[in-house]
């Protein structure tokens, strides 16, 4: 979690952008970086990855993607390990991230704020 | 995929590792937020750019998304309605068919989720109610088991000649290839005894499915007696037995296709085959779309694949290690090796490593072919070198070295071609560096055989039979470059050059070297009343190598027909060479070529300007006429044709071959020679189909 804080603090460092000029937008497109994402997809497959990458037209790349046939099958837990995917936005339904898990990089944040 | 060959292991405890997720939807703000974003702008990690996001599979795109096929509607029958029972004779000889189409297509590289697996009947052979059917599934079962053994023992194959993965379907370990044998010969005597009682059933039909279960049965057969951990010749006997038995049935198979369900396209679905049931299971890389083949066509395979078998048989009667390669180098020349024959063939001569016929230690093997080629004198024991301990040492670590590189030898002519290239590249630095190793204990060794009496001379002994085996390969890897069609027209000059100018010279002197050692041994063998056992040059007095060098000289002539002929096909204009482009020209293409010979130290390689001097002095000799040029050629070809016809009868298919070329070149020169055909109008082409190193030349 820590490194991905680190991550996420120096991808916002390296950007040409100066941080107090980053929009609501942006700001909300960087807090979900490598963040676990789902994403439905028109033919009715989820696709559930970590989310590493996005540009204007919602072409979306994740890493280390587990693809679930439907609906069904995430429940089930029956997927295919795909690895790296890029999804183009015109194919996608839905997108979610996993509140659990920000809120728990939330919590750590704050504790090694704390220490 | 309910059934008892559901692949579920590695799936079942996954939602165990899953965290569980508290999912929240964030779709209307993420296309708000991605448009704050500028046209073209990547939004990532510090540790994720450009490059990495080049190596993404994109979604949805068919020719990289394998799980866009899943969803489809299939069209074939749902596994719970699978007929099980009461099936036709003609519906049993279809499936029959249609499944050996897709084994052959497995074997042809497609993977088996895709082919075989794609029969519903394999999900669950133990409910078959039809006994033909339900004995030929498991023998298919143990055939790809047996086939999947010897790839993965001999390990010649690459990912695009043999997918080897199983997809976790189960394979029937509780009965044993003795009991499936059993099983199909049951089958084959209640076929009969069915024909027998009932006269009015189809005879014919029953006939056809009789024939199929016994093909099965052969095959799996004629594959569990290639698979002995010893081999002898006086064992493939058996072996040889069951592949004429098997052979002779193939024609009456190809006949009987039509005894299947008529129609065949149309009840494909229907007779329980659905090409999507293991889409979910194919590995995350590009979908393969896989064309099985007719059975007709698939029984031509077969047909083709018992043929290279039987020729493999021969293999056993090969005691030495160069009659081996020979016969490896053959029958990669003769036939398009297919996977089964290109490991069979590796694990019957090495069944264990290092084991030849899993009897004979390598290191043996190569010492007595290192005795009868050149007989160094400390491998002579009545010599008494070796009593020596360092000189015995020293040897032995150079047979231990030279192990691996031998076996890599005999393992890259199993190789498919394109490969093989790659491998013998890598196999010049290997011998490259046991030529330094042989040099040195030559030298060593020759300080004890100088004090003997007589004093024997060691040196050039081990490093001439090193240098032999480097030649060898260098000539087999210019030669791999014609069979891949890598070479252009333009650059056949300088490829026939360096084998004309260089290899083949070589070759010709090593041989000689060694023919010289051999007679002078030999003389001396003689006198002592030839006490030792090797009596391998078969006369007193005559050159061990003579063949051998007769047909260097051959090539030596046949390359150098070729080097003159094109240079003065450039003269004429007929082929054109690349000038002016930056990194296309001659001089970078040679360099390209000849590369891999950069690894070698002896014989030294040969530099661009070496081929500019020879190739500009021939032209001037010819006074840039390519008339004398064609002459010269016309005179090489026919030098060769002789040399060719000197070589003991009868005439390998190889060496006939070449003599049509040398003939037909010849006639084709003389004419060009004499002015015909000649001038802008007459097209040049060369025809690879006789000799697929060397080109029938085609004007018109």
């Amino acid at each position: 979690m820590e490194t991905e804080n680190q991550n996420f603090q120096k991808s916002s460092m390296c950007s040409f952008v100066p941080e107090q000029e980053y929009t609501e937008g942006r700001r909300k497109l960087m807090s979900w970086l490598n963040q676990q994402m789902k994403i439905h997809l028109l033919d009715g497959r989820v696709l559930v990855g970590t989310f590493v990458c996005t540009d204007k037209d919602a072409h979306i790349i994740l890493s280390s993607c587990y693809e679930y046939f439907n609906e069904k099958d995430l429940d089930t837990g029956e997927s295919r390990l795909l690895g790296l995917v890029m999804i183009p936005g015109r194919h996608i339904i839905s997108i979610h991230t996993d509140v659990q898990q920000t809120s728990e990089q939330s919590i750590n944040t704050s504790n090694s704020d704390q220490t | 995929m309910e059934t008892d060959c559901t692949p579920t292991t590695n799936q079942k405890n996954e939602p165990a590792q899953n965290p569980n997720y508290n999912w929240k939807d964030i779709t209307p703000e993420f296309f708000e937020s991605i448009k704050d974003l500028e046209l073209g702008e990547l939004l990532h990690g510090y540790f994720f750019g450009l490059f990495e996001a080049m190596s993404a599979i994109e979604i949805m795109d068919p020719k990289m998304d394998a799980g866009m096929m899943c969803n489809r509607e299939s069209n074939s029958i749902k596994l719970e309605d699978l007929k099980l029972s009461g099936l036709s004779v003609s519906e049993q000889i279809s499936i029959i068919d249609i499944t050996l189409a897709c084994l052959v297509s497995w074997l042809e590289g497609h993977s088996l989720a895709q082919t075989v697996f794609t029969n519903l009947y394999f999900q669950k052979p133990y409910e078959i109610k039809d006994i033909p059917l339900k004995a030929f599934c498991i023998c298919i079962y143990k055939i790809i088991e047996s086939i999947r053994d010897f790839a993965n023992r001999a390990q010649v194959f690459e990912e695009e000649d043999f997918q080897a993965a199983l997809y976790n379907y189960h394979f029937f370990n509780e009965i044993s290839d003795q009991r499936v044998i059993g099983m199909m010969r049951e089958v084959d005597e209640s076929i009969n005894h069915i024909l027998k009682s009932n006269s009015n059933c189809d005879e014919e039909s029953y006939l056809a499915l009789n024939t199929r279960i016994k093909f099965v049965r052969l095959l799996l057969q004629i594959l569990l007696s290639f698979n002995r951990r010893e081999s002898h010749s006086n064992l493939m006997g058996e072996t040889q037995r069951l592949l004429t038995t098997c052979g002779l049935l193939i024609p009456s198979l190809i006949k009987t296709v039509n005894k299947g369900v008529p129609n065949i396209d149309h009840c494909y679905y229907d007779l329980g085959f659905d090409p999507l049931i293991n889409q979910k299971l194919l590995p995350p890389t590009f979908p393969r779309y896989t064309k099985i083949k007719t059975a007709a066509e698939a029984y031509l395979y077969f047909d083709a694949l018992l043929t290279r078998l039987k020729q493999i048989c021969k293999l056993t009667n090969c005691v030495s290690y160069i009659s081996a390669l020979e016969c490896f180098i053959e029958l990669g020349h003769n036939s398009h090796l297919c996977i089964v024959s290109r490991s069979i063939m590796q694990t019957l001569y090495f069944p264990q490593p290092n084991k030849v016929f899993g009897t004979q230690d390598l290191g043996d093997c190569l010492r007595e072919w290192a005795k009868s080629f050149i007989a160094p004198p400390s491998l002579i024991s009545r010599l008494g070198i070796l009593t020596n301990y360092q000189a015995k040492d020293c040897v032995h670590n150079f047979f231990e070295h030279c192990i691996r590189p031998f076996t890599g030898l005999i393992q890259t002519c199993g190789y498919n071609k394109a490969r093989q290239r790659d491998k013998l590249a890598h196999l010049m630095e290997e011998f490259s560096a046991l030529q330094d190793e042989s040099q040195r204990i030559d030298a060593f060794l020759h300080s004890f055989s100088s004090k003997l009496d007589p004093p024997k001379e060691h040196l050039a002994s081990f490093s001439t039979w090193i240098i032999y085996h480097t030649i060898r390969i260098m000539i087999m890897y210019l030669l791999s470059g014609f069979e891949l069609e890598l070479y252009s027209a333009h650059e056949y000059q300088y490829i026939y050059w360096y084998l004309y100018q260089f290899l083949y010279g070589w070759l010709v002197s090593t041989l000689n070297r060694a023919d010289n050692v051999l007679l002078g041994s030999n003389s001396y063998v003689d006198f002592q009343k030839n006490k030792t056992k090797r009596n391998k040059p078969k006369k007193k007095k005559t050159h061990p190598y003579s063949q051998e060098i007769v047909m260097c000289h051959a090539m030596q002539s046949l390359t150098g027909a070729y080097f003159k002929t094109f240079i003065g096909f450039q003269l004429e204009g007929k082929i054109q060479t690349p000038k002016h482009a930056k990194f296309d020209n001659e001089r970078v293409r040679y360099q390209h070529r000849f590369s891999a010979f950069s690894a070698v130290s002896v014989p030294p390689p040969f530099t661009y300007n070496e081929f500019q001097m020879t190739r500009n002095q021939i032209r001037d000799n010819a006074s840039a006429d390519p008339g004398i040029l064609y002459l010269n050629g016309c005179e090489l070809f026919h030098q060769a044709r002789c040399l060719l016809d000197t070589i003991q009868q009868p005439h390998s298919q190889q060496v006939q071959n070449l003599i049509k070329v040398c003939k037909t070149n010849f006639v084709t020169m003389k004419l060009l020679a004499s002015g015909y055909m000649r001038g802008p109008g007459v097209s040049l082409d060369f025809d690879f189909t006789t000799n697929s190193h060397f080109p029938i030349l085609k004007l018109s």
